[in-house]
């Protein structure tokens, strides 16, 4: 059984601060891409499984943690592109 | 299992470098993006950059010495995004309230136009009887000035007349009798000269419901020597 501190931490962060993060994006009145969630979602799966590796099935969580990051790695850049493109289409928009 | 550790390395890397490039280089074009959100943004992708470098030397099995840094990394990462979103969300507010400012000025500026238009005099008399406002009909009438430090001077003085009964009345009276619908005046001026006007009035309630002072109407009814 071996986990670091750290990756409790980076959990909890994520669980603690998720819900401030959701109420604000829900708050700007833009839309959250889809590909948002998906960023998240990979991040909160990659936080698991690297504590979750610790306990069982290392190699295979492990893999699974790292697919995580692959996941959220292009889902974030996808959702900055769809951000940049939502504002953009909001700042030509007629008034 | 480990080159697909090593493959899924390599996509994160790649994925976190080209979120990188859109914070810092694409075209945002909204106040919620400013250039702090943008560097702190980007920053926070370049964690998951150094994380996935990291991570591919460790288990392509060239080097391990940037492993003991990666938990600080990791950690600064969901404060990071959490202070990009909350930064935009007070950007988003500042923008709301500089525009709501932008469109009281139009509106007031629009009102003071259409006020100053009127051929007729517009004053703003406080409950103590001070005019606080009057507008270009009220200086031809009555030869009254307002700057724009909101006090207003009469000059030369002159007395008003209930035309009907003869009594001598003031702004303040008028101001502080409730509404008044089209009562005839006359402004007597030192040189002996007078002016007749027809008043009218709306009392405007401050807060608390109390009477806070008037706005006062008026035309001249006719003119002579």
């Amino acid at each position: 059984m071996t986990y670091q501190p750290s990756e409790i931490a980076d959990l909890i962060l994520l669980i603690a601060l998720g819900p401030v993060i959701v109420v604000a994006l829900r708050r700007i009145s833009l839309d959250v891409p889809w590909a948002g969630f998906v960023a998240f979602g990979a991040m909160l799966w990659s936080y698991v499984f690297t504590i979750a590796e610790g306990f069982v099935l290392p190699d295979l969580f492990n893999l699974f943690e790292h697919l995580g990051y692959a996941v959220a790695g292009l889902a974030f850049a996808i959702m900055l592109a769809q951000f940049a493109s939502a504002m953009r289409a909001m700042g030509e928009r007629p008034r | 299992m480990n080159n697909g550790v090593v493959l899924a390395d390599a996509i994160s890397t790649f994925g976190f470098i080209v979120a990188v490039g859109i914070a810092l280089f694409a075209r945002f074009e909204s106040p919620l993006v400013t250039k702090s959100v943008r560097l702190v943004f980007a920053a926070a992708m370049g964690l998951y950059v150094f994380v996935g470098v990291s991570n591919l030397l460790e288990h392509s099995g060239i080097a391990a010495v940037f492993d003991t840094y990666e938990d600080f990394a990791e950690i600064l990462f969901i404060p990071a995004i959490a202070y990009v979103v909350s930064t935009m969300l007070q950007n988003q507010q500042l923008d709301t309230q500089a525009k709501t400012a932008r469109l009281m000025r139009q509106q007031n500026d629009l009102l003071l136009n259409i006020v100053d238009t009127v051929p007729g005099g517009i004053l703003v008399v406080g409950p103590t009887g001070t005019v606080t406002f009057a507008n270009d009909g009220a200086e031809q009438l009555l030869g009254m000035t307002s700057d724009s430090g909101g006090s207003v001077r009469i000059e030369p003085s002159w007395t008003l007349v209930d035309t009907q009964t003869g009594t001598t009345t003031s702004l303040a009276q008028i101001a502080s009798g409730g509404a008044l619908a089209r009562k005839p005046l006359t402004a007597r001026w030192p040189d002996g000269t007078q002016t007749e006007l027809v008043f009218s009035s709306t009392p405007m309630s401050a807060q608390g419901g109390e009477l806070g002072g008037s706005v006062v109407a008026f035309e001249a009814a006719g003119h002579r020597a």
